[in-house]
């Protein structure tokens, strides 16, 4: 028998524990990386406290790892086809991930992400991408906005 | 940033405001959204912040405008695309204030901007026209280390490689894929002015083994040279090819780099430059909207007053002088009555020869060309 895959603990802002191989998380986490290598987590009791990921997103983040840990050698038009799947998800949800790879520092899902959110952006109206995006304020006086509609018509 | 005792991470509201993002994410998604759609459509318009994001010199450090136009499709509608790239670069440039590290380009007819770039290490050429005026930019940029000229028209190459040379002492990285000066004269340039480079490669160049050879004793650090299409050039058997062998750690030539050519022309830069020579040859007879070359002359240096006027109706300024200065300049016609007999020329021939030049240029099957 080969040496038992080595796990670590992760647990989510509501508490919810989700035990990942060590070296998918290592791969593609800077943080967790750092936490390895300088020896602050302990194996055997700590656990690494999420505060600001909910259990949803930390699932969906430990799947992508998960997938490109294990399946890094299939060909590039699979992946991404896995990518696209990945990342249909609403504007909130999306909101959640990018968060959670910016705490975790994870390369590859924010390049996804923000790739993701160029193409929402992408030749779109100005209303429609308020509505996408839930901006609700955008801090503009009424006055500077009704220039604005004046002078850029096509922009609307 | 990342701390969790930020309220927004504790207790995320049902409808998350994109507003909360951290300021830094926000700068990342409006550089990835890029000039075009933040100036074309009008994105800096959504709300203050992103307005403010926009207007920060940090988010123009990667600046890529540009893409490809495709084949067919009107005319006119390329030089409306080529005035909003235009239009976007001077905007980008002028508001990254000089930090832009990663710039690309493509057809954008290059203006002297203003300001030195002394960030800059990565500047990538597609398409563009008044390329010479790098020769009075270059001292702009001392740290560059990447330069791509891709498809440009420069009408004295080696002069230009020469003073870029000069003026960047740290280049490391140079791909020039286009059809160059006469003889070695690119070569030697390169021999003696950019001693620290490291990646070559030189596309459809006029060097044969001797300007190989001053290449290979000028640039003691090469690590890899592509030469494809470079036709004079002939390493069977020559005492080049065993001599550099094994100091050259991946030398290809030849035809071998015929896949990355392949790639280029699948991607449409080669593909778009015969369609626009084409188009240039036989879709709008140009030379007879009376367009006199001595008035062009005075309407090349553009003002930043006329960049705000609308760009339709400017359509047939900058672009159409930029599309003769090509012209003009490919054919190295030295006055406007020679410009004029070559056209008459050209046009003869074209009646002559059913028109197909451009056509059957197009219809070559590279694929064939494997060897």
């Amino acid at each position: 028998m080969g040496s038992p895959v080595k796990k670590i603990m992760l647990c989510s802002s509501e508490k919810e524990i989700f035990s990942v191989e060590e070296q998918v998380m290592v791969q593609h986490s800077v943080i967790i990386n750092n936490m390895i290598e300088d020896g602050s987590y302990n194996h055997e009791e700590s656990k690494i406290p999420l505060d600001c990921v909910d259990s949803k997103t930390l699932k969906k983040v430990i799947d992508y790892c998960t997938h490109h840990t294990h399946h890094h050698n299939d060909n590039q038009e699979d992946l991404e086809a896995w990518d696209a799947q990945f990342l249909n998800v609403d504007s909130n949800g999306l909101y959640d991930l990018l968060m959670a790879a910016n705490y975790l520092e994870i390369r590859n899902l924010l390049d996804l992400i923000y790739g993701t959110i160029k193409n929402m952006i992408k030749g779109k109206k100005i209303d429609e991408i308020r509505r996408i995006f839930n901006i609700k304020d955008h801090g503009f006086t009424p006055e500077e906005e009704e220039q604005n509609r004046k002078e850029y018509p096509h922009f609307y | 940033m990342r701390c969790a005792t930020n309220p927004i991470y504790r207790f995320p509201k049902p409808g998350r405001n994109w507003l909360d993002l951290p300021y830094e994410l926000t700068v990342e998604i409006m550089s990835k959204v890029g000039a075009f759609d933040i100036f074309a459509n009008g994105v800096e318009e959504v709300c203050t912040l992103w307005r403010r994001v926009c207007n920060d010199p940090y988010t123009w450090r990667t600046i890529h405008i540009g893409s490809y136009l495709g084949r067919g499709g009107p005319f006119k509608r390329k030089l409306v695309m080529m005035r909003i790239f235009d239009d976007s670069f001077r905007r980008a440039i002028r508001r990254s204030c000089g930090q832009v590290v990663d710039l690309s380009l493509q057809y954008i007819f290059l203006v002297d901007m203003g300001c030195s770039l002394q960030q800059l290490r990565r500047l990538q050429l597609v398409n563009c026209d008044n390329t010479e005026i790098l020769i009075k930019m270059a001292k702009g940029f001392p740290l560059l280390e990447e330069l791509d000229i891709t498809l440009c028209d420069i009408y004295k190459t080696s002069v230009t490689l020469k003073v870029i040379g000069q003026r960047c002492r740290r280049l490391k990285s140079l791909k020039f894929n286009m059809s160059g000066s006469k003889g070695n004269q690119d070569a030697y340039a390169i021999a003696q002015n950019m001693p620290n480079l490291r990646y070559l490669k030189l596309c459809r160049n006029n060097l044969d083994n001797n300007g190989l050879s001053a290449i290979f004793s000028g640039c003691p650090n090469l690590e890899y040279i592509d030469l494809g299409w470079c036709s004079n050039v002939d390493l069977d058997g020559s005492w080049l090819g065993q001599e550099y062998a094994d100091k050259i750690v991946d030398l290809r030539y030849l035809h071998a780099s015929m896949e990355d050519y392949w790639k280029m022309y699948d991607r449409g830069s080669h593909t778009c430059l015969m369609d626009y020579y084409y188009d240039m040859q036989f879709g709008e007879p140009w030379d007879e909207r009376g367009i006199l070359i001595d008035e062009i002359e005075d309407l090349i240096l553009v003002s930043e007053d006329e960049l705000k006027l609308e760009w339709k109706e400017e359509v047939d300024g900058i672009c159409e002088i930029a599309i003769l200065q090509r012209w003009h300049r490919s054919r190295n016609v030295n006055s406007f009555k020679e410009f004029r007999r070559y056209c008459q020329e050209t046009k003869n021939r074209k009646s002559s020869n059913g028109k197909k030049h451009g056509r059957r240029a197009w219809k070559i099957n590279y694929k064939s060309l494997y060897l």
